[in-house]
């Protein structure tokens, strides 16, 4: 099967070091893969360099087997890449059906299509999407770039700030569009054990590198490991002990 | 006690960043404060040195700061240094070194010694963008240090580095609370947090959900819950039910340009 | 008539108000740049259509073409809209797309730039003689109520209001509009969703290119056409868009007709009742909605990150005594030696440096903006003709008090003004500069009215420092070494500032408030302070140039001067004392203009030229002429100073990696900075 996302000795950075350091992975169609590690390992930088929102300093990205061309947004998008930013990227002062419209949901049915997903939106369409909880926003942000029907989902700290309860509901329908629409989803991910139950497969960064990875089984095995790239040894080897 | 939050609270709109947030601090401590991202760290800094409206009391020393404004708070000894720096490049080490001394005399020599203390005296006429990232976060404890501050409140100092130098931080940081002075450190390395703290707070959802001795905190069950993520076992923690339960929702750019609205 | 005559009067100006405002708002949410020139465009395709249907000639920037025949009304509006269009294009495409991330300042002084280089333009290319143009809307009167009304009024005053309608229903309603709106507000998000903010910006620019143009048109009739007769109409429009925040195109439109019909009105009321003041109070009503809309909802207002609030560097002041002695001794050499005419261009150069040095320490040191000083200047001026002319003050002590005159307006202004930030500041200085000159400059009681004022000539211990002698000797070289003693004096006193804890503490504020306030620093104050400084040298300036003219008008100290000194000081470098030196040759009648008009004979396009510079320099080196000298110096500096920090490695701070941390990351982004 060809991969729906594959990222090759990806480099990118800001200034004049390097943030993240030959970086690959590979996204089948149908696949969730988190993406894990502490802040500032690299995690959300890899994701910009996907979309070409930072440039790439080396390494290449292709989408269904074709090469993306380096730092352009739009073929990005336009290959099939939707991405939900970690701030959300919400238009804060444009009503939940104005957001949705501007990304193409315009009529009744392309709605019913979002609402499908995502009932608890219908009763705010016409609330200003500013107003909304995070829950909500989150909701109207996975909704808006769903709605352009990527083959690959990219989601950046998914569950910031949001109760357990709706992150569950959230990786929900991350799930659902995985295998009923075979969309690829990467998942950066700060909660681990939400990402584990989350992902198929998981990819450890540090230090803007990938240390460890294994499919959810396999990570699961190696916790006091994975606790370690998060907590620090203190905290893990107390908790490990 | 040199400082002593008592349920702070601060709202973004109808969010609720900081909820009934009660802190002390007491002189020649470090007390560390750590949380997940969006846990309401860096609004209590805020709210402490008058970045954000804040309600509920706020003692320093034996006086009452509410209401103060933030260049007050500086001069009473209340010093923060912040997770983007906020370096002024226009001017030289030095020069920023200065800012922070004010206008007390004497101001040259103990700005060459600060910059000798941090390793930056080669650098003394340069201005910050030339320095490294390294050297620029050690530029803002310098200029910090130079208000004589009683509490320093550092937000992140280590954001950016590796864990060498991250590590290699904990002894100026040590030694910050000499006597009178304090030092409250926000961090996300948790090694350089429960390695110099005599006491560490967790934040959760605008909450302190634990605190105590870096041993106690690190293996409370409720830390782990909020790095960690709750385990589908379903660990419960009760931060999961109360209304303020999207608390670090709000938009972090958001955020962020309330707090800059703020700034006096 | 009536006051509701006046009224209905008063739609006319509503209408372009109206218009303008639309424009505004269009654009500023579309590219976060308050867009100054509006009047200015809008002027040149009416006169642009004047000439069409006069003549069958369409003037161009650049040559014309002759059709021939008198066209149609319908062919020469397509004619006109059609350049209106192209030509709003470019000046977006050239000018204010690469902005898109640029400092507040940059945007501002570009958009002065391109105010001034259109209205400079259509001096050039239409000259100043005052048009007229057929009526295009029908103009029987109309009874109302036993009133007479024009009914062209209520005709412009529809159109006004349908384009307006059209325009909120377009952004309400259609996806592109709402895209546009998005992509305004956040524009990374845009990208996301694959659509292309720059472009979306060009169509917005477009539609208000389209709608000022075409309204212009239409009210060409009922007014007096002449250069610069609708550019500073953006003031009133400014305070519109303000009503609608900057972002409602329908509200903005409305009160664009009610401030039209309110001022009239107001005209009406000054006829009908001798105790209201007989000047300024049309202009003053703007600024008043202006200063209001600020106070009350200035906080509300979008604007755009405040994160990229930054200046160029300002370098740190040390003196080098050979190269100003050196300059000193040329000047002073120099002075006795040149012609009249170069000697004047000096002395001009050395009153308009002091004057840049009140922007250097305002803008250049604090961060504020200031569409003003020229205003201050002026009250000192004219102060000094009072006290001097009229109070028969002395010399040492008649300046001096002007220069308190300044002062004390300027901390008037300025404690208002510490409310407000970056492109607010522009506007509103902007509206400030125009209501001084409408409400005091012009006023007659003020200033002796179109005659002027006069200003009795310098004289201490008897011996005259004056610029006028006997017949023959114009300008006097004594008032020159005068001039000379005064600038140097103050730009020394600028450069110590800059090196004076005072200067540190300027600088930090605008470098960061809240690492300031954090270091103890009550901005508030130092930002007081800066003001009061900024506008003593503007006061000093002012009774230079006082001095320098003799007779004083208003023209001395329009607002246009302002525009001009902030062209010129930005030109030079806004950040340095060098740049105001530079600037100050720069400004309308130093030695760069004499240069102009006496070795490449250009001097009518000076201003045209000098605006062009200025957007150049805008756009490509925030510090300035003075700067580029820096710019090349200080990368290899820097590279000098890299390499020691990487040879001797200190315990904690190696050479570090910047990794992705909070601080890198998620906020800098310089590819969708402008989100």
């Amino acid at each position: 099967m060809t991969a729906a996302l594959a990222v090759t000795s990806l480099s990118a950075g800001y200034g004049s070091a390097p943030v993240i350091r030959g970086i690959s992975f590979e996204v089948l169609p149908g696949e969730i893969v988190a993406l894990l590690g502490r802040n500032g390992a690299g995690k959300t930088t890899t994701l910009l360099a996907i979309s070409g929102l930072v440039r790439a300093r080396a390494g290449e990205v292709s989408v269904g087997g074709k090469v993306l061309p380096a730092h352009h947004p739009r073929a990005v998008t336009r290959a099939g890449v939707g991405h939900v930013p970690e701030e959300r990227a919400l238009f804060a002062n444009l009503s939940v059906r104005d957001n949705l419209a501007v990304a193409g949901a315009r009529r009744a049915h392309d709605l019913r299509r979002v609402l499908e997903l995502f009932p608890e939106l219908e009763r705010l369409l016409d609330r200003r999407s500013g107003l909304l909880s995070g829950g909500e926003q989150q909701m109207l942000a996975l909704a808006r770039a769903v709605y352009q029907r990527p083959k690959v989902l990219l989601v950046d700290e998914m569950s910031l700030g949001l109760a357990p309860k709706i992150c569950q509901r959230l990786v929900g329908v991350l799930r659902r569009l995985a295998t009923e629409q075979g969309m690829a989803v990467v998942l950066v991910e700060q909660h681990l054990f939400l990402a584990l139950e989350a992902a198929d497969r998981a990819y450890v960064l540090h230090r803007g590198e990938i240390t460890l990875s294994g499919t959810r089984a396999e990570l699961a095995e190696r916790r006091a490991e994975l606790e370690a790239a998060y907590l620090g040894s203190v905290t893990a080897g107390a908790t490990a002990a | 006690m040199l400082l002593r939050a008592e349920g702070v609270g601060v709202a973004f709109g109808g969010v609720r960043a900081l909820d009934e947030v009660t802190m002390s601090v007491a002189a020649g401590e470090v007390v560390g404060l750590i949380g997940p991202n969006g846990a309401g760290k860096t609004t209590f800094i805020d709210a402490v040195t008058g970045f954000v409206l804040a309600t509920g009391t706020i003692h320093f020393g034996d006086q009452q700061i509410q209401g103060l404004p933030a260049h007050r708070r500086a001069a009473l000894g209340l010093v923060r240094t912040f997770q983007h720096l906020e370096l002024f490049d226009d001017l030289s080490l030095t020069e920023n070194v200065l800012i922070g001394h004010g206008r007390r005399p004497g101001g040259r020599q103990e700005a060459a010694a600060l910059l000798d203390r941090f390793g930056l005296a080669d650098h003394a006429g340069a201005c910050p963008p030339d320095l490294s990232h390294g050297q620029q976060r050690l530029l803002a404890l310098a200029r910090a240090l130079a208000s004589r501050p009683r509490l320093l409140l550092l937000d992140e100092p280590a954001a950016g580095l590796d864990s060498r130098e991250s590590a290699a931080l904990a002894d100026p940081i040590r030694a910050m609370a000499t006597g009178e002075r304090a030092v409250l450190l926000i961090d996300h390395d948790v090694d350089l947090v429960f390695s110099v703290c005599d006491r560490v707070y967790v934040l959760e959802f605008g909450r302190v959900i634990a605190a105590g001795g870096p041993a106690e905190v690190s293996a409370s069950a409720a830390v782990r819950a909020a790095y960690l993520g709750t385990a589908g076992d379903g660990a419960d923690h009760d931060s999961a039910d109360h209304d303020g339960a999207e608390a670090g929702g709000v938009d972090p750019d958001e955020r962020q340009s309330e707090r800059q609205e703020k700034s006096p | 008539m009536d006051f509701l005559s006046f009224v209905i009067l008063g739609l006319g100006s509503g209408a372009i108000y109206a218009a303008f405002a639309t424009g505004i708002v269009l654009v500023h949410r579309a590219s976060g740049v308050i867009h100054f020139g509006f009047g200015a465009t809008a002027l040149f395709g009416v006169l642009q259509y004047a000439d069409l249907r006069r003549h069958g000639i369409l003037v161009l920037p650049v040559g014309h073409i002759d059709l021939g025949t008198e066209p149609s009304v319908a062919l020469c509006v397509l004619l006109v809209l059609a350049h209106a269009l192209l030509f709003t294009l470019l000046i977006y495409l050239l000018c204010f797309a690469p902005l898109h991330a640029a400092p507040p300042l940059a945007r501002v002084v570009a958009s002065v730039g391109v105010m001034l280089a259109v209205q400079a333009l259509i001096v050039a290319r239409f000259g100043s003689a005052p048009r007229s143009v057929a009526a295009i809307l029908p103009n029987k009167p109309v009874t109302v109520l036993g009133a007479t009304l024009p009914r062209d009024r209520l005709y412009l005053a529809a159109v006004a209001l349908l384009f307006a309608a059209a325009l909120h229903l377009w952004s309400t309603r259609t996806r592109f509009g709402k895209a546009t709106r998005g992509a305004a507000e956040n524009e990374k998000a845009a990208i996301l969703l694959g659509l292309r903010p720059r472009w979306l910006a060009a169509v917005s620019w477009l539609l208000a290119g389209a709608v000022v143009t075409v309204v212009g048109i239409l009210i060409a009739p009922t007014t007096s056409l002449e250069a610069g007769s609708f550019t500073l109409l953006i003031v009133p429009a400014l305070g519109a868009a303000l009503v609608g925040r900057l972002s409602s195109v329908a509200v903005a439109a409305v009160a664009g007709l009610v401030l039209g019909g309110l001022q009239s009105g107001l005209l009406y009321l000054t006829r009908e009742f001798s105790w209201l003041p007989q000047n300024g109070l049309k202009q003053g009503l703007p600024f008043l909605l202006v200063v209001l809309m600020l106070m009350v909802a200035g906080r509300r207002l979008p604007g755009r990150g405040t994160a990229q609030d930054r200046l160029p560097p300002a370098p740190a002041g040390r003196l080098r005594p050979v190269p100003i002695a050196a300059a000193v001794a040329a000047a002073a050499i120099g002075l006795p030696l040149l012609s009249s005419q170069w000697r004047l261009g000096m002395i001009t150069s050395g009153v308009a440096a002091v004057l840049c040095l009140s922007l250097v320490v305002l803008t250049g040191f604090v961060g504020q903006i200031s569409l003003a000083q020229m205003s201050l200047a002026g009250v000192a001026g004219f102060t000094l003709s009072k006290v001097t002319a009229d109070g028969g003050v002395p010399f040492p002590v008649g300046p001096l008090i002007a220069v308190l005159a300044a002062t004390a307006l300027g901390l008037l202004v300025a404690v208002p003004a510490l409310r407000v930030r970056g492109l607010h500041l522009a506007v509103v200085t902007l509206a400030a500069a125009v209501a001084i000159e409408e409400f005091i400059f012009k006023n007659p009681k003020v200033t002796g009215g179109l005659s002027g004022s006069t200003v009795p000539q310098p004289e201490i211990f008897g011996f005259s420092l004056g610029i006028r002698g006997g017949a023959e000797d114009f300008p006097r070289v004594t008032f020159g070494y005068f001039v000379l003693v005064v600038t140097v004096a103050t730009a020394l006193a600028v450069a110590a500032l800059r090196r004076h804890e005072l200067g540190r503490r300027m600088l930090a504020v605008r470098g960061s408030e809240r690492a300031a306030a954090a270091a103890g620093i009550n901005a508030a104050r130092v930002k007081l302070t800066g003001a009061a400084i900024s506008s003593a040298l503007a006061g000093v300036g002012g009774t230079l140039l006082a001095y320098q003219q003799g007779q004083l008008s208003y023209a001395s100290y329009s607002t246009f001067t302002s525009l001009g000194l902030l062209v010129a000081v930005y030109l030079g470098g806004i950040t340095s004392v060098s740049g105001a030196l530079l600037g100050g040759t720069l400004y309308s009648g130093g030695l760069v203009s004499v240069a102009l008009h006496e070795w490449a004979g250009l001097g009518d396009y000076e201003t045209l030229i000098l605006s062009i510079g200025l957007i150049i320099v805008a756009i490509r080196s925030p510090d300035g002429l003075a700067g580029l000298t820096r710019q090349r110096l200080t990368p290899r500096l820097r590279q000098l100073a890299r390499r020691t920090t990487t040879t001797e490695s200190i315990a904690v701070a190696e050479p570090i990696a910047v990794r992705e941390s909070t601080t890198t990351t998620k906020e800098v982004n310089p590819h969708v900075a402008a989100g």
